[in-house]
């Protein structure tokens, strides 16, 4: 092939494309650099010296990193299991509900309020229930959150189809749990692999409500961040901020369609 | 086995009710009682002082007008330079690279994400260290300000990091499901230029079709928290970083305060989604 056909044939925008990978990965090589950087003081481009201690010092779990991170991994978990599985049977009932757009409209709300400002209007509330200070607390404000939003997620499954489907089962004789065993859950498995997946970022990633309706008590991940962020030492900061990022990256490698549908 | 399609009552909503709709209720109940001295232990009966207090404030004013500020430049500018990458990397969005890239910012955190912009953008960041470096600056004092300024760079920076990579896969997807190219040969064919196809045909048909999920986005970032909270200036400070303050302050006669913007911004946003709401067409079922 001649050069001038090849370089017609050649994509435009190479240039920006790596520009735009680079410019996406920086922030996170950068931050990997900080928690591995011995003393980077100013004007200095590089640290003194590179060191893994503080990734060794996890093993230990003198900082209690360790153990903020399991604990995190398993509270996101456990809300992103029971957002998905109730977000689906929900999500059902809504979109064949003859008043579908207001609660609709009414499991919107929660999803694009201000977590922060929501947990704020709830606490009152949870203390009353002795459930400030705690992890289930925790867990169930997160969990308000999630289950809207996996509502919301679902309703793009529940078409017509599945409803005529639904009906066709339902006329054969079929009960509830064998339509959910045989026909909804093996059509839905691809989405309620990614609602669990966003599901368990919205719970793993949250901050402001965690820190208000746990008071303190419940130190997860992002709160280990912002802790070690104000007590101005970036290179801890660094390292929580990585074991934050570092497992949803993972699992997006491993498994891209999470939120990545189209063929890679 | 077929859903009722009247009852509110039916067990697979009742979960809905139970853990989103009533605690969301009585939380905004218990506020808004708080807020006219009737619950609370400060509570003196019926008064309207406290929203009086808030709407006189100038901290209050200055906290709406700088969040509405940034929410829209963060919109403004993420969906401009969204639109842009979109065009120019048409051809490529569809496979692994970059499209794949792009995805990073979606799964982080805004609290990891401000904590790098810091280290990134403050005096003694990296960014300064390589302009030193360069000999454009001589130390730290001579940075320009981006974090902790009084136009919150830093917050608006952080937020378009976060923003772009979604607007763009978001106008990627437009381009095809709305037939912008359809619409652009036709026009073309009609003696439409480069430029008129552009400002008349290309972002119109995508700003449309976006104007949902900006208008959330915009929501969204009214609401921001954690990058405000680190990358922010005390005054003037976003809304949910100054309701978290009155919210937490050891004067329980903040409290009231701190309730009432909350209303106020719970009234924000339930306009914004209802507006957003009515421009969607009827469902289906």
């Amino acid at each position: 092939m001649k050069p001038e056909i090849r370089r017609q044939e050649r994509r435009p925008g190479g240039f920006l494309a790596v520009a735009v990978a680079l410019a996406c990965i920086f922030p996170f090589a950068f931050l990997l650099a900080l928690s591995l950087a011995g003393p980077w003081r100013f004007p200095l481009l590089l640290p003194e010296f590179w060191s893994g201690a503080r990734w060794s010092s996890l093993v230990g779990d003198q900082r209690g990193l360790l153990s903020s991170l399991l604990a995190s991994l398993l509270l996101s978990a456990a809300v992103a299991a029971v957002a998905t599985g109730l977000g689906f049977l929900t999500s059902r009932a809504i979109a064949f509900h003859a008043r579908r757009r207001l609660l609709l409209f009414l499991a919107y709300l929660p999803f694009v309020f201000s977590p922060v400002i929501l947990a704020a209007c709830l606490l009152h509330v949870f203390l009353r229930l002795h459930l400030a200070g705690s992890w289930l607390g925790v867990g169930l404000a997160q969990l308000l959150l999630a289950y809207s939003f996996a509502i919301v997620f679902f309703q793009g499954f529940w078409n017509r189809e599945k409803r005529a489907l639904g009906d066709l089962v339902a006329t054969l004789g079929g009960s509830t749990g064998q339509l959910y065993r045989r026909v909804y859950l093996p059509l839905g498995r691809e989405m309620l692999e990614i609602s669990f997946f966003q599901t368990f970022l919205l719970s793993f990633f949250q901050y402001g409500s965690t820190v208000l309706i746990g008071g303190g008590a419940v130190k997860t991940l992002p709160v280990e961040v912002y802790h070690f962020a104000g007590e101005a030492d970036p290179y801890y900061a660094a390292l929580a901020g990585c074991l934050l990022v570092w497992p949803p990256f993972l699992l997006l490698w491993v498994n891209r369609r999470f939120v990545f549908r189209a063929p890679v | 086995m077929p859903v009722s399609r009247k009852s509110f009552w039916q067990p697979a909503l009742l979960p809905f009710w139970l853990l989103v709709l009533l605690p969301l209720a009585a939380g905004l109940c218990y506020a808004l009682l708080y807020s006219f001295g009737l619950a609370g232990l400060l509570a003196e009966g019926f008064i309207l002082r406290h929203w009086g207090e808030t709407f006189t404030r100038r901290e209050v004013w200055a906290s709406l007008l700088h969040s509405l500020r940034i929410a829209a430049t963060v919109v403004l500018f993420s969906a401009a330079a969204a639109l842009w990458l979109a065009r120019r990397l048409r051809s490529r969005l569809d496979g692994a690279f970059p499209a794949a890239w792009l995805y990073l910012p979606l799964v982080t955190p805004g609290l990891v994400a401000a904590f790098a912009a810091f280290q990134l953008l403050s005096g003694s960041g990296l960014l300064a260290r390589v302009l030193a470096a360069a000999g454009l600056i001589a130390g730290p004092a001579e940075m320009p300000e981006l974090v902790l300024d009084p136009w919150a760079w830093g917050v608006v920076i952080t937020h378009c990091f976060l923003a772009i990579p979604f607007l763009v896969m978001l106008f990627h997807q437009l381009y095809k499901s709305e037939r912008v190219e359809e619409y652009r040969r036709l026009a073309s064919s009609l003696g439409a230029t480069a430029r008129q196809n552009l400002w008349r045909v290309e972002i119109p048909l995508l700003i449309r079709a976006a104007a949902g999920n900006l208008a959330l986005l915009l929501v969204l970032v009214l609401g921001s928290y954690e990058v405000p909270l680190l990358l922010g200036r005390q005054s003037p400070q976003m809304l949910s970083v100054l309701i978290v303050r009155h919210f937490s302050m050891f004067d329980l006669g903040q409290k009231p305060v701190a309730y009432a913007l909350a209303l106020l911004y719970t009234l924000v946003v339930v306009l914004a989604l209802g507006l957003t709401w009515r421009r969607q067409a009827p469902d289906e079922t």
